[in-house]
């Protein structure tokens, strides 16, 4: 028998590339279908996030959080409404695709709440769109999420809003505590070249275009394939830039800074944006090499002085916390955004609109008033009309810089929400440092 | 002129790790004609080993490797017996999802069983650095490396020079007038799977102070690993390794020079290049990829 081998061999790299690379199509045609005219005495949520994949960990956080607010809502409503919560897998926009539409035509559900993952979004929340179904999203960041649509809320940030602030903190902020003019100083810019990095990566390009600062390293990667940045690493030590700005998750921001280490980059300031820095898997590898690295997030009730919050919102938060312990999960940063965010929508908003169509929901939305001390998060809600451009955003979910400090994130700037002064600025050059310590 | 070096010495030392993937991979496909999907998955199998050894027991992954290499070599009997050898002769698609459902079902036990967690290893290793001439060499990497080449030394001598390795090379060119010769087949088939497999495995266990373990780690890998395999030509162990190392030099270099990402194109465009001009491969026998018997 004669078998070709080569043949095989093709079709076994497309096949490779396919499951490396992520489906780039993803959506397609579905039947439009009205939305159902209900005077809300039940809500039927559908809850999309990974919990399968490389971002099950994230976005099982999330998912948990959103199951804690529906749980004390149902318990505690005073409005007489009665959330039913569905959940389906969405651990790459394919699959995400599906299970958004099998949430609308099977599960019927009202509203669909998600996402965790940029990517994801950006294919779920249209295709919940063309089914006319509201998509409440807590905890994507991606610019164009809420860009170009008319059914999205977002409860959290947005990438850009990352961007233009870890740009403004390195020209204000940092040019001051590192004692360099704005005009003098040197940015490098490395980022993901997924539709996340690149979002938050233009915008801070954006910022710092307007500013009299210079951008000397402007480099993306693939963070899935990735398995070595000392290339990307030997050009930030030719650049001597004052403050690198590094948009990662967990895997290349760590595989940055051991390589960091064993090529002896100095960096005076390195500023994470996205999922990466502000984990615990992060700084945990890294010991006390992750002092003095700083991170821009929206903020958490592990970042904020909680003590500052209104008593509801800390009753609120010891609720969550009990919630968690109770059932043997981890509470971390996506646990309070998906919780608030969803807390929020089922408190604020839902009672408050006439019927589950997403006009009016989006009408309800644009009467939303929190302030930033009613929330465990430490920023409040206000969601942008339907004539801004990005209509649905939560215009009050401002970043803030956190630094770690003994392997924990505190708030360090602005000045006025800071926890913490500033350490390690500039970072000490690797001779001065210790080895990394064991777990 | 010192960071031409390091450019070299990084290419070199990242496409050492590739190697030690690359050479089992290539082996498999040399005797077995198998597209082994799930080889980087031995990896991930390799660094959680050295993970728990190292959390549960505080065992040093250059001391763990003895333990979890073995286990992993035994692994591969199991799947050789229930998996692999059912697939050969069948059908092309039946063998190319035979190892893919294998990687899914992999990534997917891990995840079960590990959570999705990012995990990692912090060693001495894992920081240290020796510098030669100026030039920086990770001492995880440069272990890996040493490792990586003495084990495909190791396995081009017993295939050239031992009666065994000749026999598997027999089995190689002609499964039927190997076994007519007298070779137990069966055999060849389950040690070249099951050692090509540990050797992912052991590379597994020593990149653990370098790399972050979660259930999907060998993906990160296995697109680099197939063209360097082609590239160096089907079932070339040599092939396999000096493509590694050219792989890792032009990444290095197209990626300092250009940026990363171009890092990627460069090594893609050299791959298509070779394709055309020597289809074979820079190794490969013209022929080598078609099975006879």
């Amino acid at each position: 028998m004669k078998v070709g081998i080569r043949r095989v061999m093709f079709f076994a790299l497309i096949v490779a590339f396919v499951i490396t690379g992520g489906h780039l199509f993803a959506g397609g045609a579905a039947e439009p279908a009205p939305a159902e005219e209900v005077g809300i005495t039940t809500l039927r949520v559908g809850a999309l996030f990974p919990q399968t994949g490389g971002m099950a960990f994230g976005g099982s956080n999330a998912l948990q959080g959103t199951q804690i607010a529906v749980d004390l809502f149902n318990e505690t409503n005073p409005h007489g409404i009665t959330v039913e919560l569905f959940d389906a897998d969405a651990p790459d926009p394919a699959t995400g695709t599906t299970g958004v539409r099998q949430l609308i035509t099977q599960q019927n559900v009202d509203v669909v709440m998600g996402t965790f993952s940029s990517a994801v979004a950006s294919a779920t929340a249209p295709a919940a769109e063309r089914l006319n179904v509201l998509y409440v999203e807590t905890t994507a960041w991606a610019e164009g999420i809420t860009r170009n649509t008319s059914n999205v809320l977002r409860t959290t940030i947005s990438s850009g809003s990352l961007g233009a602030a870890a740009a403004d903190f390195i020209l204000t902020g940092l040019a001051e505590e590192l004692g360099v003019a704005e005009a003098d100083m040197r940015v490098a810019l490395v980022f993901t070249d997924d539709e996340f990095g690149t979002s938050i990566a233009d915008a801070a390009v954006g910022r710092i275009d307007d500013s009299p600062a210079r951008l000397v390293v402007r480099e993306s990667y693939p963070a899935a394939t990735t398995s070595d940045l000392s290339s990307v690493l030997l050009r930030i030590q030719q650049e001597r830039p004052h403050a690198v700005i590094h948009i990662a998750q967990v895997p290349d921001g760590v595989l940055f800074w051991r390589q960091a280490q064993q090529l002896g980059v100095d960096m005076p300031a390195v500023v994470g944006v996205g999922g990466g820095y502000g984990q615990e898997d992060f700084a945990r590898p890294l010991g006390t090499n992750s002092d003095g690295i700083f991170n821009v997030v929206p903020p958490t009730s592990g970042s904020i002085n909680v003590e500052s919050l209104t008593p509801e919102a800390q009753n609120l938060l010891s609720e969550l916390q009990s919630r968690v312990e109770a059932r043997g999960w981890t509470q971390g940063p996506y646990t309070d955004w998906g919780f608030m965010g969803t807390w929020v929508f089922l408190n604020e908003i839902v009672p408050n609109a006439a019927s589950t169509s997403i006009e009016d929901m989006m009408a309800a939305a644009a009467n939303v008033n929190v302030d930033a001390l009613d929330s465990i998060t430490g920023f409040g809600f206000e969601f942008a009309g339907v004539d801004h451009e990005n209509s649905g955003q939560n215009l009050r979910a401002i970043p803030v810089v956190q630094q770690w400090q003994d392997q924990r994130l505190r708030v360090t700037y602005p000045r006025d929400l800071a926890v913490a002064d500033f350490i390690n600025v500039p970072l000490p050059p690797w001779e001065e440092r210790t080895q990394p310590i064991r777990q | 002129m010192q960071l031409v070096l390091q450019i070299i010495a990084n290419g070199l030392l990242i496409g050492g790790l590739y190697a030690l993937l690359a050479v089992g991979l290539t082996l498999i496909f040399g005797v077995l004609r198998v597209v082994n999907f799930a080889h980087a998955e031995f990896m991930m199998l390799g660094m959680y080993g050295a993970y728990w050894l190292w959390a549960l027991y505080g065992l040093d992954p250059y001391l763990s490797v003895f333990l979890v290499t073995p286990v992993i070599f035994l692994l591969g009997v199991a799947v050789d017996r229930l998996i692999v050898r059912r697939s050969i002769g069948k059908p092309d698609v039946t063998v190319v999802f035979a190892t893919l459902g294998l990687s899914i079902f992999l990534q997917n036990a891990a995840l079960t069983l590990w959570r999705a967690d990012i995990r990692s290893v912090s060693t001495f290793a894992t920081g240290s650095v020796f510098v030669v001439g100026g030039v920086r060499l990770s001492v995880a990497m440069t272990v890996s490396f040493a490792v990586a080449l003495l084990f495909a030394l190791a396995l081009w001598i017993f295939l050239t020079r031992t009666m065994y390795g000749k026999g598997i090379q027999a089995v190689a060119q002609n499964r039927r007038a190997a076994a007519l010769m007298g070779i137990d087949v069966k055999r060849a088939y389950m040690i070249t799977y099951s050692v090509a497999v540990a050797a992912a495995g052991a590379m597994g266990v020593l990149v653990a102070p370098i790399f972050t373990i979660f259930p999907r780690v060998g993906q990160t890998q296995i697109v680099t690993i197939f063209v360097i395999v082609v590239l160096g030509g089907l079932g070339s162990v040599p092939g396999a390794v000096i493509a590694a190392l050219l792989v890792g030099i032009i990444r290095s270099g197209a990626g300092f020079l250009f940026g990363t990402a171009w890092g990627e194109l460069a090594y893609f465009a050299v791959f298509l290049l070779v394709l055309i001009v020597r289809p074979q491969g820079l190794f490969g026998r013209r022929g080598a990829e078609v099975y006879g018997g």
